[in-house]
């Protein structure tokens, strides 16, 4: 086990039926301090692999380890697991089961036996870091969408976890929602050295926040690399309903059908713009 | 849902919870035990007072709210109106069937007109809890008084949920609504079948999902939650002794000499 690795499974199966796994030998590793994102089309196994992560799936066969420990499933361990490890879940409804929002930001929280003011101090630290403290008194569903989804994310950092998974983050969010979120998960990763990792279908934005990408097809890790690993294979990208981002699809066209030189694997609009600018100097 | 988003909007709602629905328990008994005119009415005004003036709600959402209970009361009341009798002894207007009279009196006309506005009255109290106290407000105090946690744990899912069911539904009926579901009864009642089916399948769904995300976040059979802290209120604890033990010993007058 690499010290670098905070969470990683070993020839991890899950099945929900028996019949058909819905993870086959899945290894995958996350560093400690960095954003990794998963990707993979609906029902690739993203989510499985999720829960599988913080000990709400017992895997069927394989081994999850998380900071150099082999996951036991034992009540207490799990509890402690859990702890490290929170998912923010897809739909912010699904997680916030309280009429008010500063309670069901407790929650997690005073489930960990804390004090009191603890607590409230990381409550309020928790609201305040997610910009949402003017919202303390309101009931939940008088919250917007990305409000929603803003408290479900304070609801998993009041108990300060190690990693932080995120099961499709930027679904439902509008332009400046997803912007917004993607800044603050840098923020969060970077203040409190927390890892994050994430599953997204908004591949635009994965090359601008990712250190790490895996893509999971059918249960299986396909490949998994940096994003210029990952962008340099559109095919196999394709080929599991996947695509380029935007950028990297535009150099791609002026690559193959134009004849420039450009290298496609680049995907954000920094890189690609220093690309197009060495070509024109060229010329 | 105007009733919750009023409650969320009054001036009132930061006001410990318990002294409101101390002031409108004590309210509401001494209107009903009084049964007098005057008790009624002064209880319906200072309950008005209250919401509108201090709580800042618009006296339109009130009288708006008074109209959903008021067919109730006014059926109720009409009913008190008639007398059954085997004699027409005491009836100004009758009529017979058979060997009984049906009619009215004069007193069952002011006893019919003083339940009517005992109701208001006590319905007054009523709102004028739920109108400045939120439910989560409420619940809070719930979980401090000796009903079970998990009674109270229930009621606040219940709460919750409802809201997001009432969306679901919602946006299932607009769904049908633009395909045509409810262009004929008949199709209407199918569509309204079919949208129940699904609600209720959601529910089901729902209960599993949110199981889920709790039990990560380390739930472990107790709902544990930290409640709002409420300032001390001793004006406010006086002002409503004051209240209550006049509307207390007016009541006392009131019921010694019948009015």
């Amino acid at each position: 086990m690499c010290k670098m690795n905070i969470i990683e499974t070993r020839n991890l199966c899950y099945s929900y039926d028996d019949e058909k796994n819905a993870l086959n030998n899945v290894s995958i590793s996350f560093k400690k301090g960095k954003i990794t994102s998963v990707l993979g089309s609906n029902g690739a196994g993203k989510s499985t692999l999720f829960l599988n992560l913080n000990g709400i799936l017992v895997p069927k066969s394989g081994e999850v380890w998380y900071n150099g420990e082999k996951v036991i499933y034992k009540k207490s361990y799990i509890r402690q697991l859990r702890r490290n490890v929170g998912i923010v879940f897809q739909d912010p409804d699904d997680q916030l089961f309280s009429a008010s929002v500063y309670e069901d930001i407790s929650f997690g929280a005073m489930n960990m036996r804390l004090p009191a003011d603890e607590v409230e101090y990381r409550v309020n630290k928790a609201m305040e870091c997610v910009g949402i403290a003017d919202l303390k008194d309101k009931p939940t569903h008088a919250l917007s969408f990305g409000q929603k989804k803003r408290a479900a994310i304070a609801g998993v950092l009041v108990m300060e976890p190690k990693v932080i998974i995120l099961d499709e983050p930027t679904a439902g969010l509008d332009p400046m929602g997803v912007s917004y979120l993607m800044r603050l998960l840098e923020d969060i990763c970077k203040n409190n050295g927390a890892t994050i990792i994430l599953s997204t279908h908004d591949i635009d934005v994965v090359p601008i926040y990712s250190d790490y990408i895996y893509v999971i097809d059918s249960g299986e890790i396909l490949t998994h690399g940096s994003p210029e690993e990952i962008f340099s294979k559109p095919e196999l990208l394709r080929e599991h309903n996947l695509r380029l981002p935007r950028i990297s699809h535009l150099l791609e066209i002026l690559n193959k059908c134009d004849g420039l030189d450009v290298d496609f694997s680049k995907s954000t609009i920094s890189a690609a713009r220093k690309e197009l600018m060495d070509l024109l100097k060229i010329n | 849902m105007l009733i919750d988003r009023l409650s969320y909007m009054s001036r009132l709602r930061d006001i410990n919870p318990l002294l409101k629905v101390l002031t409108a328990f004590f309210s509401i008994v001494i209107c009903i035990w009084a049964d007098s005119f005057v008790i009624s009415i002064l209880t319906l005004l200072s309950m008005t007072t209250l919401i509108t003036c201090f709580g800042g709600t618009k006296i339109k959402y009130l009288l708006h709210l008074m109209t959903v209970p008021a067919s109730f009361v006014m059926l109720g009341s009409a009913a008190a109106v008639l007398i059954v009798s085997s004699s027409r002894l005491g009836m100004s207007h009758a009529f017979s069937l058979g060997s009984i009279y049906i009619g009215i009196s004069k007193d069952s006309i002011i006893t019919a007109f003083r339940i009517m506005i005992k109701c208001f009255g006590s319905l007054s109290c009523m709102y004028f809890l739920s109108l400045t106290t939120p439910m989560i407000d409420l619940f809070g105090l719930l979980r401090r008084s000796i009903l079970p946690d998990f009674i109270v744990e229930i009621m606040e899912l219940v709460y919750r949920y409802i809201f997001v069911l009432h969306d679901a539904s919602d946006r299932i009926h607009t769904a049908q609504d633009s395909r045509l579901g409810y262009s004929s009864l008949r199709l209407g009642c199918h569509s309204v079948g079919v949208l129940a089916a699904n609600v209720f399948i959601r529910a089901y769904r729902q209960a599993d999902k949110t199981y889920t995300a709790m039990e990560s976040r380390g739930y472990n059979g107790e709902i544990r939650l930290l409640k709002g802290k409420y300032a001390r209120n001793i004006h406010g604890y006086i002002a409503m002794s004051v209240f209550v033990m006049f509307m207390a010993i007016t009541a006392i007058i009131c019921r010694r000499y019948g009015v």
